[in-house]
């Protein structure tokens, strides 16, 4: 009679051994498709003054306000960057108001140039305008409350809140969890399914933003991990259908930009979207040309984005 | 400065905003802002930012060895931007120079918790007007650096040091060999003030990089071809 070790042993090996080649098969995927999209280009088609849709993700407070203070100095052509999503974590009134805030200023300042920093001229327009701010008590109360007080939504933007991906003292046990809401909300966002999300304008062929623009936040690397998973299904479909293997518009591309804080170290959300992202931008040239591993893209240097 | 012009109520409501969360001490933050109407005025503003405490700044800007080195350079005002766990120092403080205590060289100190946007008291310290270029003490947060860069507003990086992840003393090294900041630690403020009074940083005249970086990018993803 067979002892229990041996009745035990056998499917125990076997299980290991198919758990294991699946791990492997898994992870040489993985890896394959990241090596593929860092190095294969995307299709060379004139688009040149096409209306973009662009999602940007802000983050806690430090995050949304360089992300800000690089929008205000870029002086893009709103006609070009046609339509903006704004990402916010929920709770994170600050972000949605700069958000809204900065298309305000936009709307208003079309023909202006836009990158100038929001500063009166003189100290007596400053005393003017605290005073304004503080006869409006109401204003004042939003703010101290940090509430939403702007529009979250126009005719060519709207701000999106997902939930956190990790909230402040949250334990570790429950945070990949919450992480994982977080990424199925960002593939949501990205599909244009996710709950109360305003829609496109019907102009827009796909509801896949053309490129995502973020600085380090933790829902950033849920944001470019959903973008990069849509865009493997997307380049195995045509690939099994034999439709060849590039789409004919490139959606979907991701730009990192590390923090300008970031002098010789990058971030965790930096280490963990080097080997990610389309286009990883570095402030400092200390960061200058890392990569992920041999045969990866290299970090870009172009000067300080923020000032 | 110009505020002559306006009534009583307004200078109260600008005390009182400004340090809404104690309203017992806006007598301060009237001689505050009644020196700023009399003299020509000289701001240093000390910030340490909302997410962590740093008490040790703190304490070392709010005391009399502190006050008089400020008079010395003929500063007039000092305010100070405590943050959380910073409200026990600030009525400490209170409560050992009085309103008008001649210990503190004449300096009007006010104090405040936490504001979101900070740029408009920073503006205090530029020297247009009748005002002379002051000083920001800050620790090293993005946003404060980046604020004092773009006012040109000397600057003295004081990086927490209870903070885990050492980048601040990265970025406060950096910007201490671009000579655009001052950078110190909590212990040695009043030495870095002799240093910014003796040989003031540089002053970022025009933005440091491409103003259509980001646009070059987008257009380098989608492969833009005429």
């Amino acid at each position: 009679m067979a002892s229990l070790l041996e009745v035990v042993w056998e499917p125990f090996w076997k299980i290991l051994v198919s758990v294991a080649l699946l791990g492997f098969l898994a992870v040489s995927i993985l890896l394959a498709s990241l090596f593929i999209s860092q190095n294969v280009n995307s299709p060379k088609i004139s688009r040149h003054g096409a209306p973009l849709h662009v999602l940007i993700v802000l983050g806690s407070g430090g995050h949304t306000t360089e992300m800000l203070y690089m929008l205000n100095k870029t002086a893009f052509d709103p006609s070009i960057w046609a339509y903006r999503t704004y990402v916010t974590t929920s709770g994170d009134n600050f972000s949605a108001n700069k958000a809204a805030e900065f298309e305000a200023k936009l709307s208003g300042k079309l023909n202006d140039t836009v990158n100038k920093p929001d500063l009166p001229n003189d100290t007596t327009e400053l005393f003017e305008r605290i005073k304004v701010q503080a006869e409006n008590k109401q204003e004042l109360a939003n703010n101290k409350l940090n509430k939403a007080n702007y529009p979250t939504s126009g005719d060519s933007y709207r701000i999106i809140e997902v939930p956190r991906a990790r909230k402040v003292h949250q334990s570790y046990l429950t945070a990949p969890f919450s992480t994982i809401h977080c990424l199925w909300s960002c593939l949501l966002v990205l599909l244009g399914r996710f709950s109360g999300q305003q829609p496109l304008p019907a102009s827009y062929e796909s509801t896949c933003p053309d490129i995502i623009l973020t600085n380090g936040p933790a829902v950033a690397v849920c944001m470019m991990l959903a973008a990069k998973i849509i865009r493997f299904f997307i380049f195995t479909a045509r690939w099994l259908t034999g439709r060849g293997s590039a789409p004919s518009v490139a959606r979907l591309r991701t730009i990192y930009v590390e923090s300008w804080a970031r002098v010789r170290n990058l971030s965790v959300s930096g280490k963990l979207l080097l080997p990610v992202a389309d286009s990883f931008i570095v402030q400092w040239r200390t960061l200058e040309g890392r990569q992920a591993w041999p045969g990866m893209k290299k970090t870009q240097y172009k000067g300080w984005l923020v000032i | 400065m110009e505020l002559s012009g306006l009534p009583f109520e307004f200078q109260l409501w600008f005390g009182n905003w400004i340090v809404a969360n104690c309203d017992d001490d806006s007598d301060r933050n009237i001689e505050f802002f009644d020196k700023m109407e009399k003299d020509s005025m000289r701001l240093c503003l000390v910030t340490v930012g909302a997410t962590a405490s740093f008490e040790r700044l703190i304490r070392q800007v709010l005391n009399e060895q502190f006050c008089a080195q400020l008079a010395k350079y003929d500063y007039t005002h000092l305010l100070v931007q405590y943050g959380k766990d910073g409200e026990d120092v600030w009525n400490e403080f209170q409560k050992k120079f009085p309103r008008g205590c001649e210990r503190l060289h004449g300096i009007a100190v006010a104090g405040f918790d936490f504001r979101p946007n900070l740029w408009q008291y920073m503006r205090l310290a530029t020297n247009d007007q009748n005002q002379k270029l002051g000083i920001v003490i800050s620790h090293a947060g993005t946003g404060t650096i980046l604020d004092a860069l773009r006012l040109a507003l000397p600057l003295i990086i004081v990086p927490n040091p209870d903070l885990a992840d050492n980048h601040q003393e990265d970025l406060a090294f950096e910007m201490e060999q671009m000579k655009y900041a001052i950078s110190a630690n909590s212990e040695n403020v009043i030495r870095a003030l002799d240093i910014a009074e003796a040989h003031p940083p540089k002053r970022l005249s025009r933005p440091h990089g491409p103003d259509d970086a980001l646009i070059g990018l987008v257009t380098d993803q989608l492969q833009d071809v005429d």
